[in-house]
């Protein structure tokens, strides 16, 4: 993998989506915050406390992770693809494969910073709000969530998105079913947040169906040709 | 250097291409003629690799661009569409296609900068390309593709947009390119633009390869070689029957002004014969078609 597609296009997203990105690098917090107040009202502050943050650190995590990603896919493949940039990158020495991989590596990796570097505020500024001396933190297991199935997942859910972005005229009909899931998910999960604790099964579950989800998107990606793109 | 053998090219059971075969060899500009979809962008596509053909074999140097991605450095093309990014700045989108072929940023300046130079294009080196005109664009287009040094250089339309003064520049470049040994495919519908630097045309019309050759060959296909006798009416007729003895009936026409000769002829004979039979010759004319009438008159007949 040459890595130059990946370094123009992270280098592209914070000169132009600057604004973009602060915007959604303060969101999380703006909304959690008060979120948590007002949760912390019943119950000892520890363990709803925890209960809050580990949600925070797995649910919130994957649904902002790809609401960040949904804005970002639209300039990072769709443009390419409308314009005619795309046909001219496949002219040159590299894969199809490469051109999608790194894009998507591109979108997660920011994505996945603004998320990873927003929970270390939110249990930062929980801490200094709630805490009385002792060190409030999201369970382990909310922690492995977030540190292996959330940027696998992400990942391969925005390499779906850019395939399809690719391979299919309709893309902008697809591109409404991510939004969806995303509030889907959150509306489902924010029902159950004050029972929220996931166990070890949960955990292995979810690294499991992000790794498959992630052969099937490379398995994909490799599959589709020069010509399914050119065509679309 | 670029081959196509048999090539047919299929899309939901259309043929774009049909069973077309030529070759460009190392060096030479070859010009790819034809109305508006006629198949010169997917002839295009097959050669860089974009497009797989139904049936045949597409060589580029030898490999298949297709399957072989390595062939890939050997060329460059240059789209209708510029392929530049107009987030990034004139140098970035060199130095960033330049680093997808393993140039380095050194090398890639080293070559850019005299070409920049060249173009007049230097002060908008920092610029977005957004900002910049469509001619600007076009040229910006043009060096981005010739950073890569490429052996192969394919252009669609590479100076449509253009002033005469760049269009003029380009053409120079491409000669000296041709002379370094380069191969330039061009696409073009600047007819005079093609017979002023290919070396050979093909004459591409609905998916079918029409003609193969040089440009003079082509133009003498086609009855290039026009003479007009302007003789007084009252003679025309004379002279007509004068003329048919010793050139063939069909090349001769008799038009307001004179007489029309379809073919190439010894004017001073044609002349003796009309002086001897006192017919007086009142002017004379060599009119040579250029690509641009001879290409009309193909198509007209492709239509009949």
């Amino acid at each position: 993998m040459s890595n130059k597609i990946l370094k123009k296009e992270i280098k592209s997203i914070i000169k132009n989506k600057l604004s973009y990105l602060l915007f959604y690098f303060i969101l999380p917090i703006i909304i959690l915050i008060p979120m948590f107040n007002s949760s912390l009202k019943n119950g000892n502050i520890y363990t709803v406390g925890k209960v809050l943050l580990s949600f925070s650190v797995s649910n919130f995590s994957l649904s902002f992770f790809l609401l960040f990603s949904f804005v970002l896919l639209n300039d990072v493949f769709y443009y390419d693809k409308i314009t005619k940039l795309l046909e001219t990158l496949l002219t040159t020495p590299i894969t199809l494969f490469q051109v999608l991989v790194e894009k998507s590596l591109a979108i997660a990796f920011i994505s996945y910073l603004i998320v990873f570097v927003d929970q270390i505020i939110i249990i930062f500024i929980f801490n200094i709000l709630y805490s009385n001396h002792t060190l409030i933190l999201p369970s382990v297991q909310s922690l492995i969530i977030l540190l292996t199935a959330i940027p696998l997942f992400g990942f391969s859910i925005i390499l779906i998105m850019g395939l399809i972005s690719f391979a299919s005229n309709k893309y902008k009909i697809f591109s409404f079913i991510l939004p969806l899931i995303i509030f889907g998910f959150l509306f489902y999960s924010s029902s159950n947040i004050k029972t929220f604790n996931p166990k070890w099964i949960t955990v292995i579950i979810t690294l499991i169906l992000s790794l498959v989800l992630l052969f099937v998107s490379l398995f994909f990606s490799k599959k589709l040709k020069n010509e399914d793109v050119i065509t679309a | 250097m670029i081959k196509f053998n048999g090539i047919t090219k299929t899309f939901n059971k259309l043929n774009a291409l049909n069973d077309i075969s030529f070759e460009v060899e190392k060096g030479e500009v070859f010009g790819f003629i034809g109305e508006n979809g006629a198949g010169k962008t997917t002839s295009i596509r097959l050669m860089t690799g974009l497009l797989k053909p139904t049936s045949g074999i597409v060589e580029m140097l030898d490999k298949d661009p297709y399957t072989n991605i390595d062939v890939h450095k050997m060329f460059a093309c240059v789209q209708d569409t510029y392929g530049l990014y107009e987030s990034l700045t004139v140098e970035d989108n060199f130095l960033f296609y330049s680093s997808l072929y393993g140039i380095s940023k050194e090398t890639a300046k080293k070559r850019y900068l005299p070409l920049l130079e060249r173009f007049s294009l230097t002060d908008k080196k920092n610029v977005n390309t957004a900002k910049l005109s469509k001619g600007m664009r076009q040229k910006t287009s043009l060096i981005r593709a010739l950073i890569t040094n490429p052996r192969i250089l394919i252009l669609d339309e590479p100076t449509a947009g253009l002033d005469p003064l760049s269009q003029e520049e380009i053409r120079n470049l491409l000669k000296e390119k041709s002379r370094e040994g380069v191969t330039v495919f061009l696409s073009s519908h600047n007819l005079n633009e093609i017979e002023g630097i290919c070396n050979r045309i093909g004459i591409l019309r609905k998916g079918k390869l029409l003609d193969v050759d040089t440009v003079k060959n082509v133009v003498d296909r086609y009855e290039n070689i026009l003479f007009e006798f302007n003789i007084e009416k009252e003679y025309i007729d004379k002279a007509y029957d004068l003329i048919c003895n010793s050139v063939p009936k069909e090349s001769v026409e008799k038009i307001n002004s004179g007489i029309l000769i379809k073919r190439d002829v010894s004017t001073s004979k044609i002349n003796e014969i009309l002086v001897k039979n006192r017919i007086p010759v009142l002017g004379f004319k060599k009119k040579i078609s250029s690509l641009e009438n001879i290409y009309k008159k193909i198509m007209e007949k492709e239509n009949e």
